[in-house]
């Protein structure tokens, strides 16, 4: 009933492990299709988030603009694919695996509508639930680095810390520009914490 | 098995693309005429929308279909200390029914926020709020200040004899903000009497543009009649109330003659579009 990549976020290394046994060649455009989807989910979901509206001319302008995202991620899941150990699964294969990972993200991104919703402000409720898919996806890139690509135990958890520690950069790179630098994010995270407390 | 899996894709596929085809048909707003009072047209204005690329949401032609929907005839982009979502408002195709859209930016320091509108590059934060409008000045644009409660230190007079505008109508959960929003305008009225009272949504990635707007008395319905309307203070806020701040005279005006909100022509068919929508996606993600 639910799909395999819902399996995958709650089982990982059993998943992956069934995933890589069917040892499945695919061509390039099929390693695609995930992030495709991720793609296609982030231009639904933003577009009626903002505006509750939803028609295909937001649909095509939201791909563009949050396009960088998916690639962001198809990037890292490269730098880690790519230099990794012989291990019986083909390029194209690992990177599929790499985003049938992406589920904890999905789901985040899936229910923004309702979190952004709430009598909170929704920067700080999505700026807190962020933190959810952060470990959750860092549990199963743990097992990906494992089953997949065929490290050992320890190899495997600090590769899945390194990649943790380079999503954190980036997201917090990028939230920093957005908000203006360091000093203007110093300057709100005080104003709020001031207003929580006060 | 592989069968009811394709059936469950297909279908969440379906329900997907009917969602979003209902949804582009039903999103037809009507035109709307800007209201005439004497020798002014009165504009819907918001001088505050964070864009993508940046901290907003969505992008600048985006914000365009959506002010149309919201009621709002004139909006400035206006991202935290960076022009990049502003540089594409110049691409945007010019219609002459089409809302306005001016560059703007958020100066944003950790003792105030600026807002800049009608400029053409990037200001940097750092000097004091009444150089940095100078600054915006020279360029042509016009500053005001932004949801400027007591965390903000720098609201000498000297500083808000210097700025064009203030946001007295601001979205705000706590009734203390507000309070603190009023007395800044105040304040600023009795050293400098031009100032345009502002009312600005501030939005970021939620539903709210235009959910507190500025009403303007403008000469033509441009750029320049836009900015010499706050220039001249001829402006009156309205929050999400529907309580309006500024001069008693425009504020009869504008009772006489309210600019419409926002439209919902369709409202079962865009909800039934977003649920059809919704449930495909997730759908497509969750099921076999």
């Amino acid at each position: 009933m639910v799909s395999i990549d819902v399996q995958l976020a709650f089982a990982p290394e059993a998943t992956y492990r069934q995933l890589v046994a069917q040892n499945r060649p695919i061509r390039w455009w099929r390693a695609l299709a995930r992030p495709a989807l991720a793609l296609l989910l982030i231009a639904v979901v933003v577009p009626m988030m903002v505006t509750h509206e939803i028609t295909a001319g937001l649909v095509l302008t939201s791909a563009a603009a949050w396009g960088f995202v998916v690639a962001i991620q198809l990037a890292i899941g490269a730098i880690f694919v790519a230099p990794a150990p012989a291990s019986g699964v083909a390029f194209c294969r690992a990177m599929d695996l790499w985003f049938a990972g992406h589920m904890p993200y999905s789901l985040w991104i899936l229910l923004l509508p309702f979190l952004s919703s709430s009598a909170v402000p929704p920067h700080d409720t999505i700026g807190v639930s962020i933190l959810a898919p952060l470990v959750w996806t860092s549990v199963i890139t743990g097992a990906f680095f494992r089953t997949v690509l065929g490290m050992d135990a320890s190899t495997a958890r600090r590769r899945a810390v390194f990649h943790l520690m380079i999503v954190v950069v980036i997201v917090s790179a990028v939230g920093l520009w957005a908000a203006g630098g360091i000093p203007a994010t110093l300057g709100y995270v005080m104003r709020r914490w001031n207003t929580l407390w006060s | 098995m592989v069968v009811t899996a394709r059936l469950f894709r297909s279908i969440s596929a379906l329900a997907l693309i009917a969602g979003i085809v209902i949804g582009t048909a039903s999103d037809r707003s009507p035109q709307r005429q800007p209201v005439r009072s004497g020798e002014y047209l009165i504009l819907a204005g918001d001088f505050h929308v964070h864009a993508a690329p940046g901290d907003g949401s969505l992008t600048p032609g985006e914000l365009r279909d959506e002010a149309v929907r919201a009621g709002i005839d004139v909006f400035a982009v206006t991202n935290h200390n960076q022009f990049l979502a502003p540089r594409l408002v110049a691409w945007l195709t010019s219609s002459a029914d089409a809302p306005i859209v001016i560059p703007g930016e958020e100066i944003t320091d950790r003792n105030y926020h600026l807002i800049a509108v009608g400029i053409h590059d990037v200001v940097r934060p750092g000097p004091p709020a009444a150089r940095l409008a100078a600054e915006i000045h020279a360029q042509g644009g016009i500053a005001i200040a932004a949801h400027p409660g007591n965390a903000f230190a720098w609201q000498d007079d000297s500083a808000l004899s210097a700025i064009d505008g203030t946001e007295v109508a601001h979205p705000e959960h706590e009734e203390k903000y507000r309070r603190q929003y009023l007395e800044t305008f105040a304040r600023a009225r009795r050293v400098n009497p031009h100032i345009a009272p502002i009312g600005s949504s501030d939005v970021h990635n939620t539903p709210a543009l235009g959910e507190c707007r500025t009403l303007l008395f403008v000469r033509e319905r441009s750029v320049s009649g836009v900015l010499d309307a706050i220039r001249a203070g001829r402006t009156v806020a309205e929050n999400e109330r529907g309580e309006f701040f500024g001069d008693p005279s425009l504020i009869e005006r504008v009772r006489q003659m309210p600019p419409g909100g926002r439209t919902d022509p369709h409202p079962h068919w865009r909800r039934l579009s977003i649920a059809l929508a919704w449930t495909g996606m997730a759908g497509l993600l969750l099921l076999a």
